[in-house]
Formats: C-alpha cells, sequence, structure tokens
C-alpha cells in the first residue's frame, strides 16, 4: 500500500521528463511515496522561514 | 523505565572485571602498548585479526574483500621499522579496515553498486593515505549502502553487514560495515563517511565509537560524494581513545578538498584523561524527550550520562534547541538535491543499474527544485547560527543519537524510518560523536552523544572518555570476543 498523493506523483512524473530519466511505471508509487515525504519537508522549510520573517506581535 | 542499564551475560556478552582506567581489551590502545612492551607483533596481531575474520564474519558480513597478503607483507615491515627504533606512533602495526566508498590505490571503490563495475583507485583516499603514513595497516574493505545511501538493498549481490549483537537486528549504515566490524571485535578503527548520521548511528548500534568531526576537519579527497555541503569523514573506533588517536592523523587541511578548512590541529591526547570538571553541560530535554518513538532504555542512559559527568564535576543545565523536525527537513532536502546531482547523468542512462532504493532515493531529488534547495540551505545556515549562539550558554550538549537500540532488520525494501537524532550536527557542521553506555535490557548497544561547538573534538572526545570510563561499557564483552580474554 502506497500513500503517494496525485499532485506528488504528477510533480515527480513531470519532472522524470524533464531531465530524461525513464523511470520504471511499476515504481512509480513507490517514488511518488517518498517524494511525497520531500515534499511535505520542502513546505515545512517554507512555512519556517515565512514564520521567521513575520514581525513580533505585542 | 530503568534507571540502571542492565548488564546481560550469556550469548557472547557479558561482563568483565577489572581496571576500567586500563585499555580496552581490542583497542588499538591495547594493541599498542603489548607492541611496544615486546608481548606480541605487528604479524601476530594482523594474523589473528584475519582468523577471527574468516571464522566469525560468516555471521556479520562486515567484509567486502580482505587483502591477507598485503596486509601480513605490512605487518612484518612495522615489526622491522620498530625493531630498528622506526616508530611511528600510536597506530604503527595496528589494523584497520575501511568503507568502500573510500579509493584504495589498486582497487576498485565499488561503493557497493553496479554502476561502479570496472572502476579502479589510482591512488589512496587522503585518509587511507594518512592512516597508512602513520603505520596503520589495512586489513581490507568494508559493507555499506549502494553509494552510502541506498539502504540494505536484498536485490544487489552485496552482502549485507548484520549487528553483531543481534544478527535479525539492523546494523544501521551506511557505515554499517564499519560499526559491525568494530562491534563484533574483527579491528580497533574502520573509518567511516556520514551525511546525515552514518558514523553515529551504525555505532550507536552496534557498540562503536562514532566520532563525526567539525565540517571541513578530516579531508574526503578520494571519497565518494553523497551530498557534499553535508559529507564528513570521521573515525568509527573501539574506544574513545582510539577515536582520538584516528582523528589525530586524520585531521588537518587539504587543499584538494574544497570544503577542507585551515585550522589548526590541536593535540586531541594530551588532555583526554582530565575529565569534564568546570564543564557545562546542557542537555535540550524536548529535543528528543518529545519524539513518540523515545524508549526507555535510551531515555535512562541520558539520565545516567548526566549523573555521571555531574559526578565527574560538570554542570548539568536545560538547554532549547529549535524543532528536531526543522533541522531533519532541511538536512533531507539538501541530501536528496545534492545526490541527485552527483547521480543526474546515470540515472538518466544507467538507471537499471542501480539497486530499486538507491535508484528510487537519487531519482526523487530530480523533483527538488532551485528555490527550495536554496531555501533549505537558508534555514541550515539559520540553525547552524542559533546552535552556535546556544554554545556561548554551554561548553557541550547531551543529547540521543538514536531513540532506541537497533531495531528489526526491515523484511521489505521500504525500510521505516530509523529513528535517529544525527543530521541536525551534519546540517550545522558541529563535531558530535556517539559513545555506548551499555547493554540495554535487550542486549543491544544504547548510545547517547556529545555535541559541541566548532573545533571542539578536543572536550567532546573529554567527555566521552569520562563516560566511557564511568558507565561500565569498558568492562562489557563484544559478542565474538575470544574466551582466553575473559579473565
Amino acid at each position: 500500500m502506497t500513500f503517494a498523493d496525485d499532485r506528488s506523483r504528477m510533480i515527480l512524473v513531470a519532472a522524470f521528463e524533464r531531465e530524461a530519466i525513464d523511470y520504471p511505471a511499476d515504481r512509480l508509487d513507490e517514488a511518488a511515496e517518498d517524494y511525497s515525504h520531500l515534499r511535505s519537508f520542502m513546505s515545512l522549510i517554507r512555512e519556517e522561514l515565512l514564520r521567521q520573517q513575520e514581525p513580533a506581535l505585542d | 523505565m530503568t534507571e540502571q542499564l542492565a548488564f546481560k551475560s550469556g550469548s557472547g556478552t557479558g561482563v568483565a572485571g577489572g581496571n576500567t582506567d586500563a585499555p580496552l581489551r581490542g583497542s588499538a590502545e591495547a594493541m599498542a602498548l603489548a607492541l611496544r612492551d615486546g608481548s606480541t607483533t605487528s604479524e601476530t596481531l594482523i594474523r589473528a585479526t584475519l582468523d577471527r575474520i574468516a571464522r566469525d564474519d560468516g555471521e556479520v558480513h562486515s567484509f567486502l574483500s580482505v587483502d591477507a597478503s598485503a596486509a601480513i607483507e605490512a605487518a612484518r615491515a612495522a615489526d622491522r621499522a620498530l625493531s630498528a627504533g622506526d616508530d611511528k606512533g600510536p597506530l604503527h602495526g595496528i589494523p584497520f579496515a575501511i568503507k568502500d566508498i573510500y579509493d584504495v590505490e589498486g582497487q576498485s571503490t565499488s561503493c557497493q553498486s553496479h554502476i561502479q563495475s570496472g572502476h579502479m583507485a589510482d591512488r589512496d583516499s587522503a585518509v587511507v593515505e594518512r592512516l597508512r603514513a602513520a603505520g596503520a595497516i589495512l586489513i581490507g574493505k568494508l559493507d555499506t549502502f549502494e553509494f552510502a545511501l541506498g539502504g540494505p538493498s536484498p536485490d544487489l549481490p552485496f552482502p549485507i553487514a548484520r549487528n553483531p549483537w543481534k544478527p535479525g537486528h539492523e546494523s544501521g549504515g551506511s557505515s554499517s560495515g564499519s560499526a559491525a566490524a568494530i562491534g563484533a571485535g574483527f579491528v580497533p578503527l574502520a573509518p567511516g563517511t556520514c551525511t546525515t548520521g552514518s558514523i553515529r548511528g551504525p555505532a550507536a548500534w552496534c557498540g562503536a565509537v562514532g566520532l563525526k568531526p567539525t565540517f571541513g576537519r578530516v579531508s574526503r579527497r578520494g571519497v565518494f560524494p553523497l551530498a557534499p555541503s553535508l559529507d564528513h569523514c570521521g573515525p568509527l573506533a573501539r574506544s574513545v581513545h582510539d577515536a582520538a588517536v584516528a582523528l589525530q592523523v586524520m585531521a588537518g587541511h587539504d587543499p584538494a578538498d574544497p570544503g577542507s578548512l585551515d585550522q589548526p590541529v590541536p593535540d586531541y591526547l594530551t588532555d583526554l584523561e582530565k575529565g569534564v570538571a568546570g564543564h557545562t553541560i546542557g542537555v535540550p530535554r524536548d529535543f528528543f524527550g518529545s519524539q513518540a518513538t523515545l524508549d526507555s532504555d535510551t531515555r535512562a542512559a541520558i539520565s545516567r550520562a548526566e549523573g555521571l559527568l555531574r559526578d565527574a564535576g560538570a554542570t548539568i543545565v536545560g538547554v532549547e534547541l529549535p524543532e528536531y523536525r526543522l533541522f531533519a527537513a532541511a538536512a533531507r532536502i539538501i541530501m536528496a538535491a545534492e545526490a541527485f546531482a552527483i547521480h543526474r547523468e546515470n540515472l538518466r542512462s544507467r538507471l537499471h543499474e542501480y539497486g530499486n532504493i538507491a535508484a528510487r532515493r537519487f531519482a526523487i531529488g530530480a523533483g527538488i527544485g532551485a528555490a527550495d534547495y536554496i531555501d533549505a540551505r537558508q534555514l541550515g545556515a539559520r540553525l547552524r547560527a542559533t546552535v552556535d549562539n546556544l554554545f556561548g550558554s554551554c561548553d557541550m550538549m547531551l543529547t540521543a543519537i538514536s531513540l532506541s537500540t537497533a531495531p528489526p532488520v526491515a523484511s521489505t525494501s521500504r525500510p521505516g524510518v530509523w529513528p535517529l537524532q544525527a543530521s541536525p550536527w551534519n546540517l550545522t557542521g558541529h563535531p558530535a560523536i556517539a559513545v555506548p553506555m551499555g547493554l540495554a535490557e535487550n542486549g543491544l548497544p544504547v548510545s547517547v552523544q556529545l555535541v559541541g561547538p566548532r573545533w571542539s573534538e578536543a572536550a567532546i572526545l573529554r567527555a566521552a572518555r569520562t563516560l566511557e570510563r564511568t558507565s561500565g561499557w569498558a568492562e562489557v564483552f563484544l559478542p565474538f570476543e575470544p574466551k582466553d580474554t575473559r579473565s
């Protein structure tokens, strides 16, 4: 069972096409699931950087 | 919760009596003393090492290759030199082995991958060159994960190093063979590499000392890169003393490594036994204590380490770090992006030659954009500054290295997330050391981690030595230790 979301799968497939990587279709679900974890890390990083830029509230 | 760690006996483990100030059995320090008091020769040490590997490594699978004839020839030369008064120092005539992503002249650096098929190194890596110049004798090359990232890959024709304490449990990685070979007592020294924890993690799970030095301290020339802004070389060793001796030899500026920094190398041995009196040691309790997977043995080990360091004269204070997940996220994105860049061409043309795990983990880096990579680097820089500031209020930190003992070996090609807390200090570049504290109730080693300001290796080694001397670890027998040493 995998838990990759459609958005992660779509972005990863596009990235593989752009990079000319012929990734096996039967292993794409696992790759997309791992990539979804990377996406959550990227979101966390962006949120933290934005949070640090916010002025402190009195 | 167990406040006192259990020391199991039987099944190849157990407790020896004796003087904890004496060199650890099987350590480079003990071997060096025996060489100089005439009770052994290097050739005897090397032959005994080779015999033990031949006898027991079938269970551990730590070695990929052993060059017995070259090792024996080098040992004879070391004995002749020592007899002639040419003493190269504490590693003279001492066996070591090396993770197979380090170049050794005339040998293939397999990186445990078909991609490297046909590779032949034309020069020793800087670390191997320095260790050999110091008289150490290379026994062979050690198991790793594919390109130090993939994970244990059953679809590849390479051995998977097992935990010498319990073969059904992970040895960690990617310096899996290095830690397993030390935990099994085959060699006292086996340098590894560390991008997000590959020195300290396996060291903790296999009962070795693992030191990740400050970024830029040890040259990476001749070592296959994984993520150059996070990659570190450092020693895994039988004892803290052995790690200090190895670092003394390995450290130093090397213009051939663009990440190498030109900082003076202090003497790591002079004050090694001076303890921690007067030091302030911070404990970031929320950093590890808020993690759901923290087990009672690890919690007890940290609590016990606090007590031992306090008894030795240190002041223990609570400190606060940013959330662990921020460090981990930045390190993961940087590693994935940089590793993809290194493997990009091969992923296009030779994808099928990678094992499944490495192919997947390298390829997904294609989905990281430049802005996301830069964001991760920016967050990493801010976290490093935060940790630098924290060291204004303490001399070092005591924290977890693993939240539990080694987990059972994964039965699928999708191993779970390992419960390590090592990557923050790869991200920030601060030196960190894993030091064993004893055996948990399940019979597996449990360790703690000490982290210091940049270039403070001497201080964290000193604290680690204090724990090694007082925790009882020096009295625990390794799983494959010969019975004739149990006196």
